[in-house]
């Protein structure tokens, strides 16, 4: 069973009704993704060894559940030198302007630094171009970026939260994308776990404008 | 009685006689095979070395024969001299290898009056022997070769034979070891049956058949098919001589302890993995090194990158084989902060082969592996990060196992994939230790001994019928 943390109920403090999730991952065993609607796409140049795969606990557990039960992506997206352009992409889903993604990441401890962007597409869409430049249809004034790079990537697993606002409306695809400019001088490994997307009540979003995001430093939990 | 032959090899002819015999309680002879000026009748002056008195270089190998006849004839039983053809001639060698010797029995012989076991073949020398007399008056019973070109610059340059008696050799390759290492195959110490293609000789099985098993097949090369024995002839490390006298004596020589790199996560790696143990650096010992594996992204010839170092910090480094010396990987790692370091086959076979090599300034202990095994452990380093992998591997022994015997306590016979004309089924594992005198290459810290507890030489020749 899973908790949002206390960090992330307190951002919904301010007169927003608590509502269930209408989406959630645990990554558990990522081979059922794609059935549920998902797109994993690796973009990267030149092709590497892997894309996205289940997590593994011989470098760090999961934020909750078994210990691998989380999704990751290495350097080794890419060959050596190369560009990674490494997307997971949620299914169509329904949004408001209350909605907010949530989900749990972080790197390993090296000076390899990772970088993951959270992009939206309103459409249904799994349009990301075709080179590791490219973002395809997640470019547009939909988007809503989330740049998690360098020493700020959190060493230990952190809440990422994102809401959408005005541009939450209607259906959609969420992608979060793995991005290294050249795997010999940067990327390591980084892991994302227990994402949601809730969609509360939208009548009192006053204080939550496009684009707000906020990483918040929790606390590792014990996991269940 | 029925009285068979097989000749095996002609005999020189012309061959200059030079009988030695032997103080013992088998008198063996040497006929020396060499033409005049060269070989044994090599006129060179040399100056006395460890023992050997003599004068010429010729002089000094034919005493160098007497010690190891000496040896020899002092531990087997025998009315019947035995007679050795021998030959010091150029043989096969580059600069970083060669053959030292070769030697086998010139006849062959069954169902003589008195055999113990009848239908089976037995070297010509055993079978004198069980006889009560010889078999084949005025003809040797072991043809012999070595080589005469060993430790010039185009035959293992730099370690010609040491022709002391006393076993200080150094880096040379010690003489009197070899001439004991052949004698023994001479003698009984090799099989007639051809491992390579499983075929009996003349249909019959040899007297080495029957003590030849094979732990996959649980056969002996006798009950096998001629297919199955030229599978088990590359069963690496899984056939093993069960004669008993070889088999009792083993604890007192073997060392308890068998090195293996045991996969203790992921789950579906998890098992003992054989290993080639390394000629430096720390021995493979109890508890061995326990870490996380971690690959590197060049060939280790040169000081690790940045990226490199980080990645073997504190772990066990996986390093392909090629390029350069074992020894140039093995530092490099180690000066990176590796714990320890596994050499990754570049070829195919099994059993791993050692890694060679000497430095003295190497602390962590390494080892090689085969290419399939690196192969499969690979797929669990693909999702690693800089300083991670899922791969955790203790690099130690088996305590329950003696080293180079089954977990049974019984030899390890050397049979690699891909076969070696000439080394195996007719040799002990590589994996012996201490180091054994009938391993398919010569260790440098072999003493003298052919018997328990530095040596199974005597012992499985005495499981034959000596």
């Amino acid at each position: 069973m899973k908790a949002l943390s206390i960090a992330a109920a307190l951002l919904l403090a301010s007169g927003v009704a608590q509502a269930d999730p209408i989406f959630t991952e645990d990554f558990d065993d990522i081979t059922t993704l794609a059935g549920d609607g998902w797109a994993l796409i690796n973009n990267s140049t030149a092709g590497g060894q892997t894309s996205w795969f289940q997590g593994n606990d011989g470098v760090f557990s999961a934020y909750e559940g078994s210990d691998n039960s989380y999704i990751a992506a290495n350097f080794l997206n890419a060959g050596a030198g190369g560009q990674i352009s490494n997307w997971l992409i949620t299914p169509l889903l329904t949004l408001n302007e209350a909605s907010y993604l949530t989900f749990y990441t972080r790197r390993n401890d090296s000076e390899f630094f990772d970088s993951l962007e959270v992009r939206f597409t309103t459409s249904d869409s799994i349009n990301v171009g075709s080179s590791a430049n490219d973002v395809g249809d997640f470019t547009s004034m939909g988007m809503v970026e989330v740049l998690l790079a360098g020493a700020d990537y959190p060493l230990d697993w952190v809440q990422v939260r994102v809401t959408f606002g005005d541009i939450g409306f209607g259906n959609g695809r969420i992608a979060l994308r793995y991005v290294v400019d050249n795997t010999d001088l940067n990327g390591d490994y980084i892991g994302i776990d227990s994402l949601t997307v809730g969609v509360p009540e939208p009548t009192s979003l006053a204080v939550l404008g496009l684009g707000v995001f906020g990483l918040l430093a929790a606390r590792r939990r014990a996991r269940v | 009685m029925k009285l068979n032959k097989l000749l095996l090899g002609a005999a020189l002819t012309g061959a200059m006689a030079l009988p030695i015999a032997a103080n013992a309680a088998a008198t063996i002879v040497i006929v020396n095979g060499n033409a005049p000026g060269v070989g044994f009748n090599d006129a060179t002056p040399v100056a006395p070395v460890g023992g050997n008195v003599g004068t010429t270089l010729g002089q000094q190998r034919l005493i160098a024969f007497q010690e190891a006849a000496n040896i020899w004839g002092a531990t087997l039983n025998s009315n019947v001299t035995i007679s050795v053809l021998a030959t010091m001639e150029p043989l096969t060698c580059t600069s970083s290898s060669a053959v030292l010797g070769s030697a086998g029995p010139l006849s062959v012989w069954r169902d003589f009056a008195g055999v113990p076991m009848p239908a089976h073949w037995y070297h010509g020398a055993i079978a004198d022997k069980l006889f009560g007399a010889d078999l084949d008056p005025g003809q040797p019973d072991i043809r012999a070769r070595f080589n005469s070109n060993l430790g010039q610059p185009n035959c293992l340059a730099g370690s010609p034979f040491y022709l002391g008696l006393d076993t200080n050799h150094g880096t040379a390759i010690d003489l009197v070891t070899v001439l004991l290492h052949e004698f023994g195959h001479g003698l009984g110490f090799s099989n007639v049956t051809n491992g390579s293609t499983g075929a009996q000789l003349a249909g019959f099985p040899s007297m080495w058949d029957p003590f030849l098993y094979d732990l996959s097949l649980n056969k002996n090369w006798e009950q096998m098919t001629q297919a199955e024995r030229q599978s088990s002839g590359i069963n690496g490390r899984k056939v093993v001589w069960t004669g008993n006298n070889v088999t009792a004596l083993t604890p007192s020589v073997l060392t308890l302890g068998t090195p293996r790199l045991a996969v203790t996560a992921p789950a579906n790696l998890l098992g003992d993995y054989l290993v080639g143990a390394a000629s430096y650096g720390p021995a493979i010992a109890a508890p061995g090194v326990s870490g996380t594996v971690m690959p590197i992204s060049t060939d280790g010839c040169a000081p690790l990158s940045a990226a490199n170092a980080l990645a073997v910090k504190n772990n066990i480094a996986l390093i392909d084989r090629g390029v350069c010396g074992f020894t140039i990987k093995v530092k490099n790692a180690q000066d990176a902060g590796a714990i320890g370091v596994i050499i990754a086959d570049n070829v195919a076979g099994t059993p791993p082969a050692g890694l060679g090599g000497a430095d003295p300034s190497i602390t962590i202990p390494s080892a090689r592996i085969t290419l399939a095994d690196a192969t499969l452990l690979r797929t669990a380093l693909k999702t690693r990060s800089r300083t991670s992998s899922a791969l955790k591997v203790n690099l130690g022994v088996n305590p329950n196992q003696l080293a180079g015997a089954d977990t049974a306590g019984r030899v390890m016979m050397f049979t690699p994939s891909p076969y070696q004309s000439g080394s195996s089924v007719s040799h002990w594992d590589t994996s012996a230790t201490r180091n054994l005198l009938m391993e398919p290459s010569i260790n440098g810290d072999l003493t003298h001994s052919v018997n328990a507890p530095e040596d199974l030489s005597k012992a499985l020749l005495t499981d034959l019928g000596w």
